[in-house]
């Protein structure tokens, strides 16, 4: 009832989902650092 | 009035009524508590969860007497410490004025909360200095480091575990003790006890484990490369508190299901950036130090002789291995690459410190790096790849729970 394959293709799924969460997660530490440099080139 | 002598002393005589097994394993696993406690007193395995392990493991099970079961009349083999199996409203209600520990399993552990009380005092303790400096890098080998997360679910499919199980045992690859038992409570309620008694063990023995792959699989002049702390950018603690309540909104609003360990981890970073020195003070000293004593305790008050000769437990100590194993393998293949690309600038073993378990495999990097050359001061740069690994793990574990949890 429970397949292998399926199963693996779920975790590549998950692994892939998780791969692009964390470079959403790079692009907001990006874009804090550029607001943060620009703040502090205004000032 | 007829009092046998074995009366008086109700734990020598549930030994001796027990099935053989059952009071052989009741044995074996008292010895194993003193185990344990020795261990840590060693240090050996980490004592702040292993010594209150095994002083419960010990003392739960050789404290077994005659108490009255759930129907009127009957009597059961139980202690007076918890008592995990009731179910209905009126059973709680009973249950907590019986057993001493049953408020806080209730309260803290049926529910989860002591995992997010365990998060909130690693957002105070965590620092996310080169994480914010060096993103890409830092959560790139957070992603490598979590293929034992993703291998190990369909290997335990293949082994006879549904997908919830499978998922729950998966996350022990993550190397998160608090996210195991998140997962576990909420995906495979019938297994938490023992996947996470499975995983705290092996997050016990990373210490000594890891740092045996490290020389197997890292040649000497790669561990001895040298990472300049004083290069690491300064990073505003404004920018930090920006960056845990954007992302933290973010996650909770892509994953609703573990927004509770995605809040208590951000809001303990909030704590530390936002510079407030009192609630710094009362997370760390009071709520992570009192929820790992509570958390370490209960489970091995919760391992008694009907976990252990479960079937399946066995395969989940193998499983655990699998999973941890696989992590360590993709961390340092991907600080492998890492050297590889930079051009041997980067020390590879950051790579394992990618498998969260914060701050243990850090410092298993470093270790192993100041062994074989002793200007080598690596942990500053493991700290960014390791808090990268619990955000992964949370991000894996949240997308276990969501997409699993629809499957039949």
């Amino acid at each position: 009832m429970y397949s292998m394959g399926f199963a693996l293709k779920i975790g590549l799924l998950i692994y892939l989902l998780t791969f692009l969460i964390s470079l959403m997660v790079v692009g907001i530490i990006v874009l804090i650092r550029k607001a943060s440099r620009l703040g502090t080139q205004k000032n | 009035m007829n009092y046998r002598l074995l009366d008086y002393f109700p734990g020598i005589d549930t030994f001796l009524s027990m099935d053989p097994t059952h009071a052989l394993i009741r044995l074996f696993l008292i010895l194993l508590g003193f185990l344990f406690i020795y261990l840590a007193y060693k240090d050996i395995l980490d004592p702040l969860i292993i010594l209150p392990m095994g002083i419960g493991l010990c003392m739960v099970n050789a404290g077994i007497m005659w108490m009255p079961g759930l129907v009127e009349g009957t009597t059961k083999m139980s202690s007076m410490f918890l008592d995990p199996m009731v179910q209905t409203a009126e059973e709680h209600i009973n249950a907590i004025q019986i057993y001493f520990l049953q408020p806080v399993y209730a309260l803290t552990f049926s529910n989860g909360l002591i995992a997010c009380l365990v998060f909130l005092g690693i957002g105070v303790i965590t620092d996310l200095d080169f994480l914010i400096a060096s993103p890409a890098l830092s959560l790139l080998l957070a992603v490598a480091a979590e293929l034992g997360s993703i291998l190990t679910f369909p290997i335990a499919v293949g082994m006879g575990f549904n997908y919830r199980e499978a998922a729950a045992v998966a996350v022990i690859g993550g190397a998160d003790g608090p996210m195991v038992l998140f997962t576990s409570l909420y995906l495979a309620k019938n297994l938490f006890v023992p996947i996470t008694i499975v995983a705290y063990l092996y997050l016990s023995l990373v210490y000594a484990g890891y740092p045996l792959m490290i020389k197997f699989l890292v040649p000497k002049h790669m561990r001895a490369v040298e990472m300049d702390p004083l290069k690491i950018a300064k990073v505003p603690r404004g920018e930090k508190l920006a960056f845990c309540v954007l992302a933290g909104t973010v996650l909770c609003l892509l994953f609703p299901v573990a927004a509770p360990l995605f809040v208590c981890f951000f809001l303990g970073v909030a704590l530390k950036e936002g510079n407030v020195p009192r609630l710094i003070k009362v997370s760390d000293e009071v709520i992570l130090n009192g929820a790992t004593l509570f958390l370490g305790f209960t489970l091995g008050c919760l391992l008694s002789v009907d976990v252990v000769v479960d079937p399946k437990m066995f395969k989940l100590i193998l499983l655990g291995f699998i999973a941890l194993f696989l992590s360590g393998l993709g961390g340092l293949i991907g600080g492998l690459i890492a050297y590889k690309i930079s051009g041997g600038k980067i020390n590879p073993l950051i790579g394992i410190a990618a498998v969260s378990c914060v701050p243990t495999t850090a410092k298993v990097a470093h270790k192993c790096a100041h062994e074989v050359n002793k200007k080598c001061f690596i942990l500053p740069y493991a700290m960014g790849p390791n808090v990268a690994g619990v955000i992964t793990t949370a991000i894996i574990a949240a997308c276990y729970c969501s997409i699993i949890s629809k499957l039949p």
